[in-house]
């Protein structure tokens, strides 16, 4: 008795301090993910039942008005690529980096993680699919997290409203810098450190800003839902409503930042662990920088704090590797993302090429 | 015999099962917080009844699946329901005596128990929660109680298991 109590309390000792069960942590994932396979059996059943026993009219209607979308869609896709050219025009004026469109991978959900005070989600890829740690995962509105626990064929995917996230934005009006965390509520996220002064309203839309080297940089996050100024400190309690659908989806798209074929030449394998350390690390980390800043609070300035937390993210380099290290993951990866419409991407680039010989 | 602990075994599984499933099937976020402990009410049925089967070393690997198909902290549903086990086990002749109904409120303080050292456990990587919503789900186990009872007999009797 007492000696099973003991084990109980030094595994979650380990567990919570160390790095050491890393490895275990993998394969848990998919022990877990058939659980959640077998809850989620009901609802697929009704979906499959759904699916078939449509009436044709009823389809063929609904392709109508999907066609009728896909075509206003490549229409703005088509003014998208001019001004996507433009925009790498600029750059190349200015002499910045060239802003490369992200890859994704459509991912399901399979199971959510049944504590309330966890707002993490179950997805069916994994490594075999190149998901590597802190991957971010986006809706079709906002970005929802990024990937803390990486399984064969499943992962762990923390919200931005989990009470251990923290991530830096900006204010798309005025591109001021701020960090939004998460409150351990699927509707609020709390801004750090906004002065009483600072120029904010209502109504604001924030975007990541890159600053974390985690998430990429302008994907929508959450909109300013309530300023209140409070006379007694430096700081007003603001909060913002995250715009992507936290507890209603279904299906969300992993961002593969970085193009996994510039480093193909690197070993596989070794990358793996390297990252998982880096990663759980950074979990751990974000959630301690998060707490010290909370206890710090006098300190003089917003882009101070963001910088604090973005210190605690974890380095690139580890991420890239992984990235580029599951060699399945280009095989699987490439016809996923084809389906989705590269017209925007490809044109843009011809165009600054031919724009670049032109000079 | 062997048939009948074969048979044993194998229902004693499926409770395990099926009480995972209900603790990790999604509910609405409003609901959440009424999904009783199926997972700790079937460990205190079979160690209450069957504690020459069923004991502590069990109920701690149970505790640990838990842990590990819920992402929480490793252990700590396997330190509770140890511990609840335990109580079970010194006290099973006293608490067999009383009707289903009159179990419920030891298992209120029993699930509670439960509660609180997962909820403490939980509390070592930041995600402890208030005291309400540790309360709400003791309450509706507790109600869940006669209803899980009444269930394993009938099973049990059913097939003549003992």
């Amino acid at each position: 008795m007492a000696l099973l109590l003991v084990l109980a309390v030094v595994l979650a000792l380990v567990y919570t301090q160390t790095q050491w069960l890393g490895p275990l942590k993998q394969k848990a994932i998919d022990l877990a993910s058939p659980f959640y396979w077998l809850t989620n059996m009901p609802r697929e059943m009704s979906a499959w039942s759904e699916q078939r026993l449509v009436p044709k009219e009823q389809l063929l209607q609904e392709n109508q008005a999907l066609r009728t979308e896909l075509l206003i869609q490549q229409h703005r896709a088509q003014q998208m690529a001019a001004v996507v050219a433009e925009n790498t025009r600029l750059r190349q004026l200015l002499n910045s980096a060239d802003k490369i469109e992200n890859r994704v991978l459509v991912a399901e959900l399979t199971g959510v993680a049944p504590d309330p005070m966890l707002h993490r989600m179950l997805i069916n890829r994994g490594l075999v699919d190149g998901v590597y740690l802190g991957q971010p995962v986006v809706d079709a509105l906002g970005l929802m997290g990024q990937v803390v626990e990486v399984g064969e064929r499943s992962s762990w995917v923390i919200l931005i409203t989990d009470t251990s996230h923290a991530l830096p934005v900006q204010i798309n009006r005025n591109g001021a810098r701020l960090v939004a965390e998460g409150r351990g509520n699927l509707y609020q996220l709390a801004l750090r450190h906004v002065p009483n002064t600072f120029d904010i309203q209502e109504g604001d839309l924030l975007v990541s800003s890159g600053l974390g080297k985690r998430f990429p940089s302008g994907y929508p996050v959450a909109v300013v839902e309530s300023i209140k100024p409070d006379k007694s400190s430096p700081w007003a309690e603001v909060i913002a409503k995250p715009l992507a659908e936290l507890n209603r989806n279904r299906h969300v798209l992993l961002v593969f930042e970085e193009a996994p074929q510039l480093e193909t030449n690197l070993a596989p394998g070794a990358a793996l662990t390297g990252s998982g350390s880096s990663g759980s690390g950074a979990h751990s980390s974000s959630s301690n920088s998060t707490s010290s800043s909370s206890s710090t609070s006098n300190s003089s300035s917003s882009s101070s704090s963001s910088s604090a937390s973005s210190s605690g993210k974890p380095n690139r380099r580890n991420r890239n590797t992984s990235a580029s290290s599951s060699s399945g993951a280009q095989a699987v990866v490439q016809p996923n993302t084809q389906a989705i419409p590269q017209s925007p991407q490809q044109f843009p680039r011809q165009l600054a090429a031919s724009f670049g010989g032109a000079q | 015999m062997k048939f009948s602990q074969g048979l044993f075994g194998l229902l004693v599984a499926a409770t395990f099962l099926l009480a995972l499933l209900i603790s990790i099937i999604a509910l609405p976020p409003q609901y959440v917080w009424l999904r009783p402990e199926a997972v700790c009410l079937v460990v205190l049925y079979w160690v209450l009844y069957t504690p020459q089967h069923i004991g502590l070393g069990i109920a701690w690997l149970v505790g640990l699946l838990q842990d590990v198909v819920e992402a929480s902290v490793w252990g700590a549903h396997a330190f509770a329901l140890c511990a609840v086990a335990y109580v079970v086990h010194a006290s099973y002749q006293r608490l067999c005596a009383h009707s289903p109904w009159q179990q419920c409120f030891w298992v209120f303080v029993l699930v509670g128990i439960h509660q609180i050292f997962v909820n403490w456990m939980q509390g070592l990587e930041g995600f402890a929660g208030p005291i309400s919503f540790v309360m709400l789900p003791t309450i509706i186990s507790a109600l869940c109680w006669p209803l899980l009872v009444r269930v394993l007999h009938q099973v049990r009797g059913h097939y003549h298991l003992t």
